[in-house]
């Protein structure tokens, strides 16, 4: 929590000081001299990487990758690189402690997993877990940048509280929070393509490197959820895959809706352009070709049974877009802002996999008071993504109550027990499926003395009430089994995968390089959507986000340091960035989902960024292996194409 | 150690209201600490999230760069003004219909700015909502259910006639109490008042007007929130008016302002171009032209068009008035001839009939973007001539920097496509820009030429 005898990056924490007031606070801070003795650092991830400071190192091995590229038509070979994305929730983070009285503390905060807050909590304090609640406040987002950031101000307000015995606030300045909070790694990708003529996708050789910061923290999950992605969402009968996480002298990154995703699918979908390119063929075509469908295996060796509706989702991007008249039109423009249209897809495996097997299970306890109302308390949190409204919506489908009747408690460790965290696409399907198996637990208790569901519910429940009826139960879910070697990275590595793609178009500025992002179509399988407006909500938002992705937002370093720590120099879209967006949910049912859901937060941002960059590729005949699309780089692509203008 | 309390007297959500605070408090502290109305959330405090959204005085404004005694006598409406007797506000109930809210910190901020765009007008285009909610960041919707929220708000507005009427103004502050002596000495009421307290406590007061720039630096430690001195209550510093043959915008004067004067839409059409780009409306409301031009930044995008209008900076102390052309005025990035002793008191150019102009700006994007290259042009024209032209450039040299060498080929030669590119080329040669966060240098040399074809082109035509 605190750095003892090395600081290892710009803002590990070193001391910790709390006041009655703000001033006091910072007076104190600055009576605080502290002396540093530099040590050598390494800042750049291309250096970790030749020092072999891996925090990990995952692999693929399938098939065989040299008979793949000999017997390839064409190969494709390029070096990627992408940039640290911000979360940017406009809450920075805070949280209040107070000691219980009886021994304990109890922590409120803005956070998505309490019970990774409560083990924090608790290491540090050496307490019980049953003597560190923690409750979730409404969280202002979290996207992964509240999943296990904020268990060290967590422990922080904790310790402070109870060696104070006050209560203790901590509230993160933009400023700080930016500085040294967790952020979407850096990654360069080394990515080489093998195909046949007929545009059947041979294999893929892959080198990804993520640089991790100083600390592991979610360095290994991020990393393995990207590897196990590594040829997008196609065929791929023969790979080798090594990816890395580094270990750099900077603020340590983390979870980033996407996780581990979004760099690789970047490279990915950037190779499937230029192989289409190669091929003088349609860059959806070539897709259709190597799509993922029923019965086929993915690059971790995994047969689908059941829920592919990657090829549907494809179509109706294109169908909603109208693919093959804007593809054919766009590309012959010649005027000073021209237009392209781009396409990438990706898949995401649902929940934690095999990887993360004991945080897997999800608890839920109903309750149904006297009066016919409900109370719902899960493990998992509301953070923006409308769990409330999903899981209020299954518990009164399951129970037969009107909506209005159910009430979901906020998220206490004290309540529920570990559901594990709120990431990885999972709390419809897991917090779900809990909540459904209380529920159908409680219809079953009343079985005894309501038939069937026509009484009016109030009716039902005091028939329940006269005949001592017990109206509540808990739900305990656990997923399906998941495998893997991870000497060959093979397995059945998640439960189900979700898929999607994206068509993007774009208008370029030939002159000045800008970038505009006109209309997005977004297309989701999601198993079944619980909530279409909320659903829609989740696609809309990760698209935007996946644009800024795209577009514009990084961070520059300088010494290890952050240097654009604020709204007005780390770049998210405004409402006037917005381009018109039209989601399209697909509904391939998977039997182990409640209702047939599978995960929807996570695949609307993966697959943003590179179709806007084919996009860009088909306005301005500009490739970028970099991103964001700023338009410095645009221009610098168009000046190596085109020459300088000749003022 | 304690500092001696003010007391404020305003009007908020209907209801005349007295508060007393320590005076270094912003009104976003107030309203959380002091009133309890915690509806407006801090995302950033530095005025670039908007989460901290009130209507003051009709506009929408960030509570996180007003001090809180700024808001002596205003009229203000918070999130939780918005419900009337028990019913939600057409905006809210729009918003949760149409699936607008997800982590739910930005809303209160949205609807506030929601709400003042369609106090204006309940039938706004898409392109006019987008530029009304410019002000306020969401990380979760991707904003298009939010634009459709407001569409369908001002529809039911039209529709019951409810909800969408301007502060009825039922409640005022007549009979309220005197405004406390001590609140003068943070905020003069007039000129006199502002300069004879300049004249004794100059060197350690910093003036404020509309917060925007000097706020931000208080929260980075740059300055003392308790050196700050508002004269933004000096009514006269805020008119923009014709004078003889030339024309005068007061230091006070907001962006909002000049962008709504008629004055300046037909005698600085450049400057009315900078001003409606500056920030969001939030930032336009309050941000000043004297802030602006004390400020200093070789970024501030209403002093190129200035420098093409060829303004002078009236200034001002207790003992004397003088004037500086403007590009005397800056000595380099945040460095003025001001002395601590005086004051800006407005701006003022000639009245130039069928003047021409065009700001352009290259950010790194739409809005709330600093410009990281920008030219300014106004030009009065005969025919393929050009009878006045002055070219500026912002952010490519440590202060603004008129293109005299463009110039001169243009008015010798009129406009053509050999005097467009001799233009272009000399323009380049002009530019002294550097590599920074926002931008490199030969990106922004490169775009001083491509923004002086446009700009050239919007006041003159094809070439």
């Amino acid at each position: 929590m605190l750095a003892e005898t090395e600081v290892n990056h710009v803002g590990e924490g070193i001391a910790l000081v709390a006041a009655e007031s703000r001033e006091a606070v910072e007076a104190a801070l600055a009576a605080i001299e502290i002396e540093y003795e530099p040590l050598p650092a390494v800042l750049a991830m291309e250096e970790a990487f030749d020092k072999q400071q891996f925090i990990t190192h995952w692999k693929i091995r399938r098939g065989d990758v040299k008979a793949a590229f000999a017997q390839a038509d064409v190969i494709i070979e390029n070096t990627y690189r992408t940039p640290y994305q911000e979360h940017a929730y406009i809450e920075p983070n805070g949280m209040i402690a107070e000691p219980d009285g009886m021994g304990g503390v109890t922590v409120h905060g803005s956070l998505q997993c309490p019970f990774y807050v409560q083990k924090a909590v608790a290491a540090v304090l050496g307490f019980g877990l049953n003597q560190a609640r923690v409750v979730q406040t409404v969280t202002g987002g979290g996207f992964g940048g509240k999943e296990d950031a904020p268990s060290v101000p967590g422990a922080m307000v904790a310790l402070l509280a109870v060696k104070t015995r006050r209560p203790v606030k901590l509230m993160f300045t933009r400023e700080d929070d930016m500085a040294v909070m967790s952020k979407r790694h850096p990654g360069i990708i080394k990515y080489r393509t093998a195909l046949k003529r007929t545009g059947k996708l041979l294999g893929v050789e892959v080198v990804y490197i993520l640089d991790g910061g100083a600390y592991a923290t979610l360095s290994p999950a991020v990393l393995w959820r990207g590897i196990n992605h590594a040829a997008g969402p196609y065929r791929c009968a023969n790979a080798h895959v090594d990816a890395y996480a580094v270990r750099t002298n900077k603020v340590p990154c983390g979870a980033f809706r996407g996780f581990g995703e979004p760099q690789i699918v970047f490279a990915a979908e950037s190779q499937m352009d230029m192989a289409a390119e190669a091929l003088r063929m349609d860059p959806v075509e070539l897709r259709m070709k190597n799509a993922l469908d029923t019965n086929d295996e993915t690059i971790t060796g995994h047969k689908l049974t059941s829920s592919v509706g990657l090829k549907e989702v494809i179509e109706k991007v294109v169908r909603a877009s109208d693919w093959e008249n804007k593809r054919r039109s766009y590309g012959r423009e010649t005027g000073r802002v021209r237009r392209g249209i781009g396409v990438a897809a990706c898949y995401y495996g649902v929940g934690l996999g095999s990887l993360g097997k004991f945080l897997n299970p999800a608890g839920a306890d109903v309750v149904v008071s006297m009066d016919g109302t409900v109370t719902l308390a899960v493990g998992t949190t509301e953070i923006g993504q409308g769990m409330i409204t999903v899981l209020a919506q299954i518990a009164a489908e399951t129970l037969g109550c009107p909506l209005e009747h159910v009430r979901v408690m906020p998220p206490d460790t004290n309540r529920v027990p570990d559901s594990g965290p709120t990431v990885a696409s999972r709390t419809t399907i897991m917090s779900g499926n809990a909540v459904r198996e209380a529920c159908l637990k409680i219809r079953d208790h009343m079985k005894t003395v309501v038939h069937g569901t026509s009484l009016p519910w109030p009716e039902q429940v005091r028939l329940c009430v006269e005949n001592q009826i017990h109206l509540a139960a808990q739900g305990w879910a656990v997923p399906p089994k998941t495998t893997y070697d991870p000497e060959t990275g093979q397995g059945e590595v998640y439960i189900t995968y979700s898929f999607s793609a994206n068509v993007v178009e774009v208008e370029v500025d030939m002159d000045t390089g800008e970038v505009r992002a006109t209309r997005i179509y977004t297309g989701h399988d999601v198993g079944k959507v619980i909530n279409p407006t909320t659903g829609e909500g989740q696609i809309e938002g990760g698209a935007i986000q996946g644009l800024g992705y795209g577009l514009v937002e990084e961070h520059a370093t300088q010494g290890g340091r952050i240097l654009n720590n604020q709204f007005s120099t780390y770049i998210i879209p405004t409402p006037m960035d917005t381009p018109e967006i039209v989601p399209i949910i697909v509904e391939q049912e998977y039997p182990w989902g409640p209702y047939g859901a599978k995960g929807l937060g996570e695949t609307p941002i993966i697959a943003v960024a590179p179709a806007v960059t084919n996009a860009i590729a088909q306005a301005a005949g500009v490739r970028l292996f970099e991103i964001p699309a700023t338009p410095e780089r645009v221009w610098q692509g168009l000046r190596e194409k085109y020459g300088t203008p000749e003022d | 150690m304690e500092r001696q309390k003010i007391e404020i007297h305003c009007v908020i959500n209907d209801r005349p209201t007295t508060v007393r605070f320590d005076p270094t408090r912003r009104l976003l502290d107030v309203l959380r600490e002091k009133l309890y109305l915690t509806g407006s959330k801090e995302g950033c405090g530095k005025g670039e999230c908007g989460a901290c959204t009130v209507i003051m005085n009709g506009k929408p404004v960030d509570t996180c760069l007003i001090m809180g005694f700024q808001a002596e006598g205003a009229t203000i409406t918070t999130i939780e003004g918005l419900e009337q007797d028990g019913r939600l506000h057409p905006l809210q109930e729009a918003f949760m219909d149409c699936g607008s809210v997800q982590c739910g910190i930005c809303i209160p901020g949205m609807i506030v700015a929601g709400k003042a765009l369609l106090d204006e007008n309940t039938e706004p285009t898409l392109e006019e909502i987008k530029y009304g909610l410019a002000g306020n960041l969401c990380r979760c919707t991707g904003y298009v259910k939010m634009f459709e929220a407001v569409r369908q708000a001002g529809r039911r507005i039209d529709a019951e006639s409810v909800g969408g009427e301007k502060p009825t103004a039922a409640a005022t502050l007549n009979g309220a109490p005197e405004t406390d002596e001590s609140l003068r000495r943070y905020r003069p009421q007039t000129l006199d008042e502002a300069l004879q307290r300049l004249a004794q406590h100059g060197a350690s007061l910093r003036c404020v007007a509309g917060g925007t720039d000097i706020l931000v630096k208080a929260k980075d430690g740059q300055c003392s929130t308790q050196s700050l001195f508002d004269v933004s209550a000096i009514a006269e510093l805020r008119a923009v008016r014709a004078q003889g043959d030339r024309l005068w915008v007061g230091s006070g004067a907001t962006h909002d302002d000049v962008v709504r004067s008629p004055l300046m839409r037909e005698y600085a059409p450049a400057l009315v171009d900078g001003c409606a780009i500056i920030g969001g409306p939030q930032i336009r409301n309050r941000g000043t032209i004297g802030g602006n031009l004390g400020n200093a930044s070789p970024a501030a995008d209403s002093v190129p068009a200035l420098y093409t209008l060829e303004a002078e900076v009236e200034i001002v102390s207790l003992k004397k008035q003088r004037v500086a052309p403007i590009e005397e005025f800056f000595l380099g990035p945040g460095k003025t001839v001001l002395q601590p002793t005086e004051l800006i008191r407005g701006v003022s150019f000639a009245k130039r009939p069928q003047m021409r102009g065009a700001f352009l700006r290259l950010g790194q994007r739409r809005a709330q973007a600093i410009s990281k290259v920008s030219l300014a042009a106004s030009a009065q024209m005969e025919g393929r001539r050009f009878r006045y032209l002055r070219l500026a450039l912002g952010a490519v040299a440590p202060t603004v920097l008129r293109a005299r060498k463009a110039e001169e080929i243009l008015l010798n030669e009129g406009w053509n496509a050999k005097s467009l590119k001799a233009a272009r080329q000399a323009v380049k040669q002009e530019a002294k820009p550097i590599d920074d966060l926002r931008s490199r240098q030969d990106y922004r040399r490169e775009m001083c030429a491509v923004l002086l074809e446009r700009a050239l082109t919007a006041v003159a035509g094809p070439v």
